[in-house]
């Protein structure tokens, strides 16, 4: 008897203990190189004038060296129509390094190119065309209940293929704010479509927070012709008659849609990380590195009153 | 004494004894070209109620011009091909060279480089859609009413199309014209029987097979005490069975004219009833709720096949036979899936999820073939075919969450309308060499777009003796059916749908050549190359979700293009008792899309060396042995080369698809067969199995992790250890 109950054991261990095993991943890249998230942008109230925005990771690669040396310093290069308009060699390579911005000429149609180089990493480069103006919606909004309904459309530029980040923005005023007044952003409720991959970003094609919340949309289905969406702020507090909305609509260049819903299918694609569907490569229009890098050109509609 | 004309049939005699009943059969490339000297009659006087003797069945497949074609009797599926002492047809495949199994234990065949859904399986000459129960754990073919199957993986004939890689052909047993036969058989996970025999003496016959799974019997006491067990609240629970029923009628209205009608149906139901803890917190009306009782996760899982036929065979003049099919076939799946938040019901509202998903695909076909000899070295084979394809998805769902209520849903239909014209012509000259020559002519129509497709195919058999032959083939296919699915698992989330405009039918061309040996003393040996390319393959894109999208599905994959090449060999030796069998495939297995990377890559199942090595002894006429040890290069897998923040899934870089290899495969499997046969001729078998008898652990899936040096490694998961098996099997 005492023998079957340690063949039972015996089994059930082995069965417990086959289901697990380690082994080293072996063929992976050794190394790092510089991811880009950045982009330039103008705005109407600085006519004349683009922002540079940029993020740069330092990104170590799996097989390699994972800590960077404390004195490594990167380059970060920004080009206007080929001309060299910022330069930085200060910048410490490290996982994080911060907001790098810049101001710089530039309009509408200039091609803008950076670099970011270093000893040990491969030069990353990538290349924009800062969008035409963006058209300015038109905007009504109203509550209902606790909500907020927001009614907004804009017409698209039919020679281009461009898309739209929309941001939602209100502010508490006792009179009407000044224009270059940004205010807050709000996120928007929307259920959860079988057909999306995405929570909440429902006729949008994909949400992403850049500091603020933005909803990204292509024009396939509507080039050239006037886009019209409604909206809802959920428990929209609206503080009396104080509360000021508006939208603002950014033409963006294609890769940046392109490049957020990768990065959001990419950061789902649970059954990818394990082998068990395609992972998701996400698209990067970096060459030599990886993330993107776009244009942006700014509009928005005026300062309406929530009532 | 039976017979049936024409290539790949054979004559056989049947001698009903109260004992031993013999079968002997002979095959030739053509019936005239039968001659007695190629039979080889062996007496096999351990056999039980039925013993076959037969013509050399290696000598059999030499003498074709097809390359790449292998023939399984049922004898085969007793030695060797056993899960859970359950012999499995699609594990039998998946033994021979040039075939990738991919994950353990999936009925998955990655032939010559191609893809699960790229294999035309014909049951009875009727498509199959859904090949396997329980995730391929069990195929959906049941070995009893099996007779044989023709695999075809290069050099196909021009009769079979609509698919890239490959064509398995199962052909079931008629029903017994004289005397009642059955079969019952319990294992561990399934049971099956089997019943034959007349209606009308010589006439009319009849077959039915019934095979189930019987796990749910012993699940049920198993959660229960599970649930009694657990103090928390959590309960689990649900079932899980499948089945699936042969049944056939054979009338012979003369020995030239036979009609037969013949059925399956087989189905799969899992469902899952959870109670988790609760994931509710936060106020309503202003007072503050911490989630107490428990949500509850139901779902319902149904999938299956249902076949018909309606099969005519008539000889029309000596050297001209015809044979006509009229079949449906369908394929269904159903997903239902509730998540209830029963804290918030308490408070007056409904928060909820619900979703269906629905998928159905099926044929209504008619087929007819001729069989014609118009001279001593011609035989010919003209056909045509129509198909009538529906495809129906749907998803709906409603999600409560005590705000707002929103219904959503998405479907696709499509009507698709296939025809197909083939001739071929095998030819036989100076009887050494043989010629197939064929050419298939397809033509797809959907609405918005008709393809049109030309598929020639050509086979070469040349013999240098009496034991050489050298052969090469070129072959091109076309699949008007993809199988979208957003996994690698074979789900029943998957559906089927039909190229359309925007997304144009997959094509493979392939050339195949090798030299075919019956060599002294029983030995043989195989070696065949190949080289194939593959167009139109897709690949799914977006993000993570079980349920392909419907609305947007053309836009949702990405195309690309396939290559594989390589070199396999068979060598064996076998005498009347022993039987030892080695497989090797050497082989390169490539994608190209540019969507994601921009030169070519390995595909996941590109392994590189496979190697199956079998043998069955019979010990004595109650005891037979069996082996095989399995072993394969690892699949391969795309892990991020850049992690920055590891834990963050969103910082994770990937650039060359399927960069890292996994570990080797490999397993042994043992088996022992016992027998008694009773003086009336009643026949027991005995079954003993053990799979993956020394416990390796093969990795099914795989996480990437951190060590505290920060250095990668990886954590795979083996879900099949060492497994016992046993079986009881009473033939009558």
């Amino acid at each position: 008897m005492r023998k079957k109950h340690l063949i039972s054991v015996f089994l059930c261990c082995v069965a417990v203990s086959a289901c697990e095993v380690e082994f080293d991943l072996k063929g992976l890249e050794e190394d790092p190189l510089f991811m880009l998230d950045g982009y330039v942008r103008t705005d109407p109230f600085y006519p004349g004038s683009g922002n540079l925005s940029m993020y740069i990771y330092a990104v170590p690669s799996a097989a390699g060296e994972r800590e960077f040396s404390e004195e490594a310093r990167c380059t970060l290069r920004v080009y206007r129509n080929s001309e060299l308009v910022i330069e930085n060699d200060d910048i410490t390579v490290q996982s994080f390094y911060g907001l790098i911005p810049g101001d710089f000429t530039a309009g509408p149609g200039d091609e803008i190119v950076v670099t970011a180089g270093s000893e040990g990493f491969p030069t990353a480069s990538a290349r924009t065309v800062i969008p035409g103006e963006a058209p300015v919606p038109e905007v009504s909004c109203s509550m209902s209940g606790k909500n907020l309904n927001v009614r907004f459309s804009f017409v698209d530029d039919a020679g281009t293929e461009d898309a739209y980040a929309v941001c939602f923005r209100t502010i508490q005023n006792d009179d009407v704010p000044d224009d270059s007044q940004i205010g807050y952003s709000l996120d928007l409720a929307f259920g959860n479509s079988p057909e999306s991959s995405f929570l909440d970003v429902g006729p949008f094609d994909v949400s992403w927070m850049d500091g603020v919340r933005y909803y990204g949309i292509s024009d396939d289905t509507f080039n050239g012709q006037r886009k019209e969406l409604e909206v809802t702020v959920p428990s929209f507090s609206a503080n009396g008659e104080n509360a000021w909305f508006r939208v603002e609509l950014q033409r963006i260049s294609r890769e940046r849609l392109r490049y957020e819903i990768a990065c959001n299918d990419k950061g789902n694609n649970v059954l990818g990380f394990i082998g068990l569907s395609p992972v998701t490569f996400a698209y990067t229009n970096v060459s030599g590195g990886s993330g993107c890098f776009s244009g942006a050109s700014t509009s928005y509609s005026d300062w309406i009153r929530i009532q | 004494m039976e017979g049936i004309f024409g290539y790949g049939a054979g004559l056989s005699l049947r001698i009903i004894g109260c004992v031993v009943a013999l079968t002997l059969s002979c095959v030739a490339s053509g019936a005239t070209s039968f001659s007695p000297d190629s039979l080889q009659v062996t007496e096999r006087r351990d056999s039980i109620a039925e013993a076959r003797i037969t013509a050399d069945k290696y000598g059999e497949e030499a003498s074709r011009s097809q390359t790449g074609h292998d023939r399984i009797d049922d004898v085969d599926f007793l030695y060797g091909n056993v899960v859970f002492s359950s012999p499995d047809l699609i594990k039998a495949i998946q033994n021979l060279p040039g075939v990738n199994s991919g994950t353990e234990l999936m009925s998955g065949l990655y032939v010559h480089g191609g893809e699960g859904s790229d294999n035309l399986f014909l049951l009875d000459g009727v498509p199959m859609y859904q090949i396997s129960h329980l995730g391929g754990l069990f195929s959906s073919f049941n070995t009893d009413v099996v007779d044989h199957l023709d695999f075809y993986k290069s050099g196909f004939p021009a009769r079979y199309g609509g698919r890239l890689s490959s064509v398995v052909d199962v052909t079931t047993e008629d029903g017994d014209f004289g005397k009642y036969h059955g079969t019952f058989m319990l294992g561990l996970i399934d049971g099956r029987i089997r019943f034959e025999g007349p209606i009308v003496r010589d006439r009319t016959s009849f077959s039915i097979a019934f095979r189930r799974s019987w796990m749910d019997a012993v699940l049920a006491p198993v959660i229960s005490l599970v649930n009694r067990q657990n103090q928390d609240g959590e309960t689990i629970g649900g079932t899980y069975a499948f089945y699936d029923m042969n049944a056939s009628v054979t009338h012979r209205f003369s020995k030239d004219n036979i009609l037969s009608l013949k059925f399956y149906h087989g189905s799969d139901h899992l469902r899952l009833d959870l109670d988790t803890p609760p994931s509710a917190s936060g106020s309503v009306d202003g007072q503050s709720v911490q989630g107490a009782q428990m949500d509850n996760i139901n779902t319902d899982i149904r999938w299956g096949n249902t076949l018909a036929s309606l099969n005519w065979s008539y000889r029309i003049r000596d050297n001209l036979r015809m044979k006509s099919v009229l079949y449906y076939t369908g394929s269904r799946a159903d997903v239902w899936y509730r998540w209830i938040d029963r804290e918030f019901r308490e408070y007056g509202y409904g928060v909820s999820v619900d979703e269906t998903n629905r998928s159905r695909t099926e044929d209504i076909a008619a087929n007819a073939d001729l069989f014609w000899q118009p001279h001593k070295i011609h035989n010919v084979r003209l056909g045509t075919s129509y198909q009538y394809h529906i495809y129906n998805v749907s998803r709906w769902g409603t999600a409560d969450n005590g705000i707002d209520y929103e219904e959503n849903s998405s479907s696709g239909h499509y009507d698709g309308h296939e025809f197909s014209l083939y001739a071929e012509d095998e030819m036989r000259f100076w009887d050494k060499v043989s010629l197939n020559l064929g050419l298939r002519y397809a033509m797809y129509g959907v609405s918005g777009k008709v393809w049109n497709r030309l598929e020639p195919r050509l086979s070469l058999s040349v013999g240098c003796s009496d034991n050489v032959d050298f052969k090469v083939s070129y072959t091109e296919m076309n699949q008007f059916a993809h199988l979208v699915s957003t996994t690698y698992l074979d789900i029943p989330t998957n559906c089927w749908l039909p190229s359309t405009p925007k997304v144009a039918p997959m094509h493979s061309r392939q050339v195949s050549g090798g030299i075919y040996c019956s060599l002294p003393h029983n030995f043989r040996l195989n070696v065949e190359g190949w080289y194939k390319t593959m167009d139109n393959l897709l690949e799914y894109s977006g993000a993570n979700a079980l349920f392909p999208p419907l609305d947007q599905w053309e836009t949702s994959f990405n195309r690309g293009h396939g290559r594989s090449y390589g070199v396999e060999t068979e060598f064996g030796w076998h005498s009347s008792r022993l039987s030892l069998t080695a497989y090797y495939t050497l082989s390169w297995s490539q994608r190209r899309f540019d969507d994601i990377w921009y030169d070519w890559y390995p595909h996941r199942y590109d392994n590189r060396h496979k190697l199956t090595l079998m043998g069955s002894w019979k010990v004595c006429r109650a005891v037979d042995l069996y082996a095989s040890w399995n072993y394969h290069s690892g699949n391969r897998m795309t892990v991020p080369t850049h992690i920055y923040n590891p834990g963050e899934v969103f910082d994770r870089i990937y650039t060359r698809p399927n960069n890292v290899r996994l570990p080797d495969y490999h397993r042994l499997d043992l088996g022992a067969n016992f027998r008694k046969v009773s003086k009336r001729g009643l026949e027991h078998v005995w079954n003993i199995g053990i799979y993956n008898a020394y416990c390796r652990k093969n990795v099914v899936f795989v996480a990437v992790e951190e060590r505290e040096d920060k250095s990668l490694y990886g954590t795979g998961r083996a879900i099949f250890p060492i497994i016992p098996s046993f079986s009881y099997t009473f033939k009558f």
